[in-house]
């Protein structure tokens, strides 16, 4: 399971996780999911219309947003990693070195272990609540104290048995296409999941 | 050459050096490279004869889809869209009151760019909170929640809506032409007898005959490109309900990188172009005198 490109969705796997997903459509969800976009979802959680959202911690500065959420939204939610112990593992940041000579490489070098280090994912966390990319970075009590939520996450994340990796990365794009176009059909029972297997490995199969 | 000879030609030769830079160059290279396997952005073309052509005809189950979407979105606005801004000029060459503000006002979403109308079609058609349902409600239906844009019964028919009523091009060019046709003209025929039901059939419109071939071209070429509002709002689906040829052309372009096929999807958008505008003259004898 562990690869990129992947061509064939028929196997037992994608098509558990199809019916699952078809299941989640059909029965716990909004009518606007299908089709909706991120601020559907983000507005329907926001406006306590649904109970969950599958989401990471860069939406936790909008809990307490009050021009997105009501007041003391943020002391109602709370965090949980996917069952089955698996967490979404999403990159944010990456940094290529483009310098021709040593020196500037060097000079690159050490910026970027200065950004990365421990202190400054510490100071990203406590200043803006951002995620350390770092799973071995200890958070001061002050700092838990003060972000609440993103802490328990990060102490859920640290624990989890798998994470899985960032399908749009991994994927063939004219299959996250197919995928998007066709999750009407699947929500709408127009298409088994078995079809919906078949169509994305029609698609994928279409890359050479 | 003579002297005028000389002289046409060096005036018509930054046109024409425009014309087959833009146009010709591009047109040459998409059919070109149709009878190719070009993909990626390696550049490396591996000559296959007619088997993207093939393959597209005979196994393409999305482009025979968006074929048979694009023709019909063809159809109805060159028939339904034309016969809509038509019917609003003949209303408003009446110049009854307001007939300037109704002018004004309806072309507007024709200046509303079409990202900005994608984002507002969403929003109106939105299940939960978008005006449609809640006009629906209000009228009785209390339960309605039909996800207009990606229901399978009413994908079709809400892109199309995105645009087939909103004629405000033709009613302008239109009514230009009935505001040019000689005052004279109608005063004799209301001398004869004629209602305003019969000045509009038997005079009008026979002598709108070039305007409407223009609309008609217009109508029918714009669906030929039309791209934002499908790409905005169902991105062709759901599966491929509402995918049209220039989405399919981008997707396999962009998305698959599959240049090759997708210029092959472009060479038969050129030729409909060509037969979409050789009918319509033909049909309309546009350009003809009418004596």
């Amino acid at each position: 399971m562990n690869t990129t490109n992947i061509k064939d969705f028929t196997t037992p796997e994608f098509i558990d996780a199809f019916t699952k997903i078809q299941k989640m459509f059909k029965e716990y969800t909004t009518t606007d999911a299908v089709g909706g976009k991120y601020e559907n979802g983000a507005n329907n959680f926001l406006s306590e219309k649904t109970a969950m959202i599958a989401n990471g911690p860069w939406m936790i500065s909008d809990f307490q947003d009050p021009t997105k959420a009501p007041a003391g939204f943020i002391d109602k939610v709370g965090a949980a990693i996917f069952p089955g112990q698996g967490v979404f593992d999403a990159p944010m940041l990456g940094f290529f070195i483009a310098s021709k000579d040593k020196e500037h490489a060097d000079a690159t070098v050490t910026l970027l272990k200065y950004l990365t280090s421990k202190e400054v994912q510490l100071r990203g966390l406590e200043m803006v609540g951002t995620m350390p990319a770092s799973t071995n970075i200890e958070i001061p009590q002050e700092v838990a104290n003060k972000h609440p939520l993103i802490t328990e996450l990060i102490k859920l994340a640290n624990g989890a048995k798998y994470k899985y990796n960032n399908y749009q990365g991994l994927w063939y794009p004219n299959t996250l296409d197919t995928l998007s176009t066709n999750y009407p059909a699947l929500a709408l029972n127009k298409m088994t999941p078995q079809e919906f297997a078949k169509k994305l490995t029609e698609a994928a199969n279409k890359n050479k | 050459m003579n002297r005028k000879g000389f002289w046409i030609a060096l005036f018509l030769m930054p046109t024409i050096l425009i014309f087959l830079l833009i146009y010709a160059v591009p047109v040459f290279t998409v059919v070109f490279t149709s009878f190719f396997d070009y993909r990626g952005f390696s550049g490396r073309m591996t000559f296959i004869g007619l088997i993207n052509y093939i393959q597209l005809f005979t196994s393409d189950s999305s482009f025979k889809k968006a074929l048979g979407n694009t023709l019909i979105w063809i159809l109805l606005q060159s028939t339904v869209h034309v016969a809509i801004g038509t019917i609003l000029a003949l209303i408003l060459a009446k110049k009854r009151f307001g007939w300037k503000f109704v002018r004004t006002s309806y072309m507007i979403p024709n200046i509303i760019s079409a990202s900005a109308l994608g984002v507002i079609f969403l929003n109106v058609f939105n299940p939960t909170y978008g005006i449609v349902n809640s006009i629906i409600k209000i009228f009785g239906n209390k339960n309605i929640n039909t996800n207009w844009f990606f229901d399978y019964n009413t994908a079709f028919f809400t892109v199309t809506i995105t645009w087939l009523i909103y004629a405000g091009l033709i009613t302008i060019l239109v009514l230009a032409e009935i505001m040019s046709i000689p005052e004279s003209v109608f005063e004799a025929a209301k001398i004869d007898g004629a209602s305003d039901f019969k000045i509009n059939i038997y005079i009008i419109l026979p002598m709108l005959r070039n305007i409407l071939a223009t609309c008609v071209i217009l109508a029918a070429t714009s669906m030929l490109k039309e791209f934002e509002l499908i790409f905005l709002t169902t991105k062709g689906g759901p599966a491929d309900l509402t995918l049209n040829l220039p989405l399919y052309l981008y997707k396999t372009a962009l998305i698959e990188n599959n240049f090759g096929y997708a210029n092959t999807i472009g060479t038969v958008l050129i030729i409909m172009g060509v037969i979409t505008i050789a009918l319509v003259t033909k049909l309309f004898k546009f350009g003809e005198s009418d004596v």
